[in-house]
């Protein structure tokens, strides 16, 4: 027990200590005593817990992770659920998206020809092969919609309406067998009949078209529009049909028959229009989609004069007025269209109607006048809202020497449902797709400044 | 040598560990008090002197490592008091087998240093939770919240992590003897009548 009075004395010295410190600590905070020590310390230990942060954070980083882990799951079950409906959202907007683009081509071509039409949406299709091909589309006589109205897409024809009801209209399809529609060659007069193959066509969606004169020229490759009935009842004028795919000569027949394909797709039709009003002229072959282009590789094979009529003949025939057409026929035409590749025709079909249409499409959507026919059924909707709620598509006529620039503003203003003003916007669409596509022939002549002059009248002799 | 460097260790290091990862854990309860862990465990081993000086460095370091804000000394008057009891209580403690002083077996020892380990967290705790409240540091809400779940956590901490301390095998300068406690003869005749002290 020798150590144990040293041992005391330590201990008091160290409790004694303890308390001074205490005491010091508590009673004078202002004492620049305590502070000096209180910072070397903290910058001390900050250190060792700096350096030992990059030890300890991911333990507690794990131990935090394990605690929250019944939380996370149900978390991780919420965000599932979550995620499960957006990608639900994401579709839906995706197919709204496409009817958009659908509706307003459709409202382009129809602003192209001028004609007055209804949006509709198709809601059942009903098919019997053989004997009808028709479909339901949710605009009726509450819209406007009545019997015998021709009905198109943003490609084409697609047929007439057989019934209408207050709610809904039954539309019969081109490729009905039971339908037959006066039809014309693109760039003549030639007339024939356009009817539906049903079975016959072999699931293609062929239709027939038998041209009433048989000494006609009649070439793969070329197009086909709607004549137009009486009274534009049941067929409008200038509604694009086909493109034909197959002649049939059979010597010594009296009507040379031919097989086309339609630009419809019939077996996705989704938006169309009905066309409640005729244009009061006759758009001829306006609504035809541009020409497309030889393909690069045979042009460098030929010479460079003939590479030149290609691409004078290649782009303006569409643009020929009627009074030129006729002599283009005759001069042979038809050969030289027949040789250009037909696999080209489908592909940029669609291209003027792509950069008219990049015009339109944002005024459609942001104004949202052209109401999309879309989820909820007309039945569904309030009876007092009917009149007012499809906007027609309405071109205001304007002077002949800006037809081709109204054609695309008037296609534009459809779409912005906004039909009073916007003739600015259908100068500037009209931009690239070629002064000349619609206007007459002489201004397209002048609309090509890089063309030699001499040209045409040459070819004009030379076809005589 | 190594015993010294590594209760320095423990005395720089238990603040920081305590602040770092026992706080950031969220344990319900609070958590054990580990510099008073860390103290108890230790001070089994070295004279109470020695023992109390250690508390007093472990209780200051816990004092002044940031973030503190409490009164300087509080930790070092409890863990000064705490390892100097136990330093002294197993020292002071005859064997039960026969009354004298140091006449254990290990088993004993070892049982003997979780004992009062235990013992002292448990007192240690509510001495630091009252000096608190005395010097204004902690609010008596405060106090009666936060005091039993530290205490559920320490005592036991304390228990075991005295008893696998005192398991460890001693140093080799400590194994020799009890002759610069109780001088060289005594050690001898100890050598001689209880072999197992030694390692034998």
């Amino acid at each position: 027990m020798r150590d144990t009075r040293r041992a005391r004395l330590a201990l008091g010295l160290l409790v004694a200590a303890a308390l001074i410190l205490i005491t010091v600590d508590h009673r004078s905070a202002a004492l620049p005593v305590i502070g000096p020590i209180r910072s070397a310390a903290a910058s001390f230990f900050g250190k060792v817990e700096n350096v030992s942060a990059g030890i300890t954070g991911p333990i507690t980083g794990f131990v935090g992770m394990v605690k929250a882990a019944p939380g996370a799951e149900r978390a991780v079950a919420d965000l599932r659920k979550e995620n499960a409906r957006l990608r639900g959202e994401l579709s839906a907007q995706r197919v709204d998206q496409g009817r958009m683009g659908k509706l307003d081509k459709m409202l382009g071509l129809a602003g192209l020809g001028r004609y007055r039409v209804v949006p509709a949406q198709v809601v059942a299709r009903r098919s019997v092969p053989g004997f009808e091909d028709a479909v339901e589309i949710d605009a009726g006589t509450v819209d406007g919609v009545r019997q015998d109205m021709s009905v198109l897409t943003g490609e084409g024809l697609v047929g007439r309406v057989v019934q209408a009801g207050p709610d809904t209209s039954t539309v019969a399809l081109l490729t009905d067998p039971a339908l037959s529609a006066g039809a014309r060659l693109e760039g003549s007069n030639e007339i024939g009949v356009v009817s539906g193959l049903g079975e016959e066509g072999g699931g293609e969606n062929l239709v027939r078209f038998r041209l009433l004169d048989s000494s006609a020229p009649l070439a793969v490759g070329r197009r086909i529009v709607s004549f137009g009935s009486q009274q534009s009842k049941p067929y409008v004028p200038g509604v694009p049909i086909g493109i034909i795919e197959r002649v049939e000569s059979v010597p010594g027949e009296l009507i040379k028959t031919a097989y086309a394909r339609p630009f419809t797709d019939f077996s996705a039709i989704d938006v169309v229009g009905v066309i409640v009003q005729a244009p009061k002229r006759d758009p001829r072959d306006s609504v035809l989609p541009p020409v497309p282009r030889p393909a690069p590789t045979p042009m460098r094979a030929r010479g460079r004069d003939q590479r030149q009529n290609e691409w004078w003949l290649g782009s303006p025939r569409v643009e020929a007025g009627p009074g030129d057409r006729r002599d283009a026929r005759e001069r042979g035409d038809a050969r030289r269209r027949a040789d250009e590749p037909r696999d080209q025709t489908g592909e940029p079909a669609t291209e003027g109607r792509e950069t008219g249409g990049e015009a339109r499409v944002r005024p459609g959507r942001a104004a949202g006048g052209a109401e999309m026919p879309g989820r909820a059924a007309p039945a569904a909707r309030p009876a007092e809202e009917r009149p007012g709620r499809r906007p027609v598509a309405h071109a205001a006529a304007p002077a002949p020497e800006t037809r081709g620039a109204a054609a695309r503003g008037a296609s534009g203003r459809a779409a912005a449902g906004n039909a009073a003003t916007g003739h600015a916007t259908g100068h500037a669409a009209a931009g690239h797709a070629g002064a000349g596509r619609i206007a007459p022939d002489s201004r397209a002549v002048a609309a090509r400044p890089d063309a030699p002059p001499a040209h045409r009248p040459r070819e004009r002799d030379g076809g005589n | 040598m190594r015993a010294a460097l590594l209760t320095v260790a423990v005395v720089v290091l238990a603040p920081v560990f305590q602040v770092m990862v026992v706080n950031g854990l969220g344990l319900p309860g609070g958590g054990p008090d580990v510099v008073l862990v860390a103290v108890v465990a230790l001070a089994s081993r070295p004279r109470p002197p020695v023992a109390a000086l250690l508390g007093f460095a472990a209780g200051l370091a816990a004092d002044v490592a940031p973030p503190a804000d409490h009164t300087i000394g509080r930790t070092a008057l409890v863990l000064c008091l705490a390892a100097w009891a136990c330093a002294r209580i197993p020292a002071r403690s005859p064997s039960r087998l026969n009354g004298r002083l140091d006449g254990r077996s290990p088993e004993e020892t070892t049982r003997l240093a979780a004992g009062t380990a235990a013992a002292v967290a448990a007192v240690a705790t509510p001495l630091q939770a009252a000096l608190a409240l005395v010097l204004g540091d902690a609010s008596w809400d405060a106090v009666l919240h936060r005091t039993p779940g530290v205490l559920c956590w320490t005592v036991p901490a304390a228990a075991l992590v005295a008893y696998a301390a005192a398991r460890l095998p001693r140093a080799r300068g400590r194994r020799q003897g009890y002759g610069r406690r109780y001088g060289r003869g005594y050690d001898r005749t100890l050598r001689r009548h209880r072999p197992w002290r030694y390692g034998a």
